[in-house]
């Protein structure tokens, strides 16, 4: 008699989704499934809309990051437009973008992820958090939501609100910049570089506490996909595709956004409302890839400021002879990395003249009817594509997100995760724990990739060869 | 030291839970001198700015009371949301404890009945009133004409099931 478990909620990641762990006659793990099971349908209430309006809808998919489908609906609307938008508009562009990567990159190291780290997998859940970080170490969580306040901080000195703000939109940004708060800004830089440096001195020393653990956690051979700029280096704000192999071959390089769809597929399975896409050189399944830090770290050629650099070598040396390092487990590390980039180079922005400019934004008419955006978001690769009629109405629209991208690698991750861990037909809280840990390596935000709303409790689920359920545990 | 926060929190795009913004955006323009300010939802980062006050107001909608109603809030040392990055207003005060000088002398949450939370920008004709009933409330409490105990005994907290 095979069987099922199932873990429902996840909790600490953005949305709603429950797991189930299939187990074989013989009481094997067959399969393990992550299932998404909200629906808010954005692409297809945005039909008929305005796309001058998409900025404002599409940012409400979210709460962590609406900074990034801001811009990148933004972006498609340049392209409908088409139109080059002035310098400063884009370096302020560029600023923002950055500034969502601090926010977030230090919401999932500090508040989401290191409480496993620090008070360990098999700590008390209900102490499991910000709260129990702060008892450990409260410099360390104060640094940590400071670091998070400084990403807000840009968000909200240069769009007037730390979410939703409605200040990028086709053509440029709405509001210039100015010296003051320039200056405001870069007396953060000090001490967001250090909590940067710190968070990746503490998560080093991590490194070797779980030893005996990384290797579960989701780590397989895949494909890596994102952006990088023209000469190779870490992008988060245009370039162009590359795709890497998990020998660290790259496989296709310099792809124009606009041709994402003749390479990245979109599949869906009955069981989950999140897209299942795929590299659509080698079919379904087999075009398993991942994106989001991982992804760019391995990908890219180098970074292009000093300190990030230095971390990215020490990273790719992970990778050996393996030629990409393709243990999830290593998300953190680059994560991290990025996160140092983003303070390192939000300081080279900062400075430079041309960011206070104020020429600010281009105006065009609908000059496309096809128009496509593309950006990094901190969970990976965002495509916005929207179709419109002469008056710029929307007829057709497709959100690609970072989280769906990464959906077929976090079914791998929990299935590995199941198979290491279960024993008999009993889920116990270590299992629980390790599963949402590993989980919570790519940060999924299941708000942004089914377009659904709320928080995302865990809830698994241990279920027979016939379906019936064995086991099951909710937090 | 600033002296009074207030922060009107909510969804504003589900109409009566935008209640507690709708409030705070009244205060703010009736006590352009008091420190208003709004959010989507209460995170760590806020207890920063709370610590350094002496009296934290929240404004938030509720749907477990017909009238409008305050609270005196205590700080609390454990986590019941999103696992730290949404926090209820006794979070908040718990984290300037442990994190800061300590929680203001006085906090208190005062609710606002929400009866409509469908999706929409309006807020019902009920709330609306409620609304203009917390402004009213939170202006004494501004003005020095009142105080947090004689709210308390004003607005009573609701009586939990």
């Amino acid at each position: 008699m095979s069987q099922t478990i199932t873990i429902s909620p996840v909790s600490r990641i953005e949305g709603h989704a429950k797991i189930t762990i299939h187990l074989d006659e013989r009481g094997n793990v067959a399969d393990a499934r992550f299932h998404v099971n909200e629906f808010r349908g954005f692409e297809k209430f945005c039909e008929g809309r305005l796309m001058w309006e998409m900025g404002g809808i599409t940012s409400r998919i979210c709460g962590i990051c609406p900074t990034s489908h801001l811009i990148t609906s933004a972006k498609a609307g340049d392209d409908i437009l088409a139109i080059a938008i002035p310098e400063t508009a884009e370096l302020l562009r560029r600023l923002i973008t950055l500034a969502q990567w601090i926010q977030s990159h230090a919401l999932s190291f500090f508040h989401l992820s290191s409480p496993d780290f620090l008070l360990g997998f098999d700590s008390d859940p209900g102490s499991r958090n910000i709260f129990g970080l702060i008892t450990k170490d409260k410099e360390f969580a104060r640094r940590g939501i400071r670091l998070r306040k400084f990403g807000q901080e840009i968000i909200e000195v240069l769009g007037s609100r730390r979410i939703h703000t409605p200040w990028a939109v086709a053509g440029g940004v709405r509001e210039p910049f100015d010296a003051a708060k320039r200056d405001h800004l870069l007396g953060w830089i000090p001490e967001a570089k250090e909590t940067a440096q710190l968070a990746l001195r503490t998560l080093k020393s991590i490194h070797r506490d779980f030893a005996a653990d990384i290797p579960n956690f989701g780590s397989f051979r895949s494909m890596f996909v994102g952006l990088v700029a023209p000469d190779g280096a870490l992008e988060y704000y245009d370039g162009t595709l590359r795709v890497m192999d998990a020998n660290g071959n790259v496989i296709a390089d310099k792809i124009d956004i606009h041709r994402h769809g003749e390479y990245l597929g979109e599949a869906t399975e009955s069981w989950s409302y999140l897209k299942f896409p795929y590299y659509k050189p080698l079919g379904y399944q087999k075009g398993m890839y991942r994106v989001g830090p991982l992804a760019r770290v391995n990908i890219c050629d180098y970074i292009d400021t000093p300190l990030a650099e230095e971390e990215r070598r020490a990273f790719k040396a992970i990778a050996g002879e393996a030629g990409a390092v393709n243990n999830s487990f290593y998300y953190h590390y680059a994560r991290l990395i990025e996160l140092l980039f983003a303070v390192e180079k939000a300081e080279m922005l900062l400075n430079t003249p041309a960011i206070l400019g104020t020429d600010i934004r281009a105006r065009a008419m609908i000059n496309r009817r096809l128009g496509i955006g593309a950006s990094e978001a901190p969970r990976g690769t965002l495509f916005h594509r929207y179709e419109v009629d002469e008056n710029g109405v929307l007829l057709k629209v497709n959100l690609l997100i970072a989280t769906a991208q990464n959906n077929l690698a976090m079914n791998r991750t929990v299935r590995q995760l199941a198979v290491q861990y279960i024993d008999g037909n009993k889920i116990t809280e270590g299992i629980l724990n390790r599963i949402e840990s590993g989980i919570r390596c790519f940060v999924p935000c299941l708000s942004c990739s089914t377009h659904a709303s709320g928080q995302m409790p865990l809830h698994v689920q241990l279920l027979d060869c016939e379906g019936r359920v064995l086991s099951e545990m909710t937090r | 030291m600033t002296k009074t926060i207030i922060i009107g929190y909510g969804n504003t795009l589900r109409r009566d839970d935008g209640a507690g913004v709708a409030a705070a955006e009244t205060l703010a323009r009736v006590h352009p001198e008091a420190n208003v300010m709004t959010a989507k939802g209460l995170y760590p980062e806020l207890a920063e700015r709370v610590a350094a006050c002496e009296m934290a107001v929240f404004l938030d909608a509720s749907a477990r009371t017909s009238n409008v109603c305050v609270t005196r809030l205590t700080p609390e040392s454990t986590i019941h949301g999103a696992g730290g990055h949404a926090l209820s207003p006794g979070e908040v005060l718990g984290l300037c404890c442990e994190m800061y000088a300590g929680a203001p002398r006085v906090a208190m949450l005062v609710e606002i009945p929400a009866f409509e939370w469908g999706f929409g920008e309006t807020m019902s004709a009920r709330t609306c009133m409620m609304v203009d009933r917390c402004v009213q409330l939170i202006s004494e409490l501004l003005r020095g004409e009142t105080t947090p105990e004689i709210l308390a005994h004003l607005a009573p907290s609701p009586a939990i099931d």
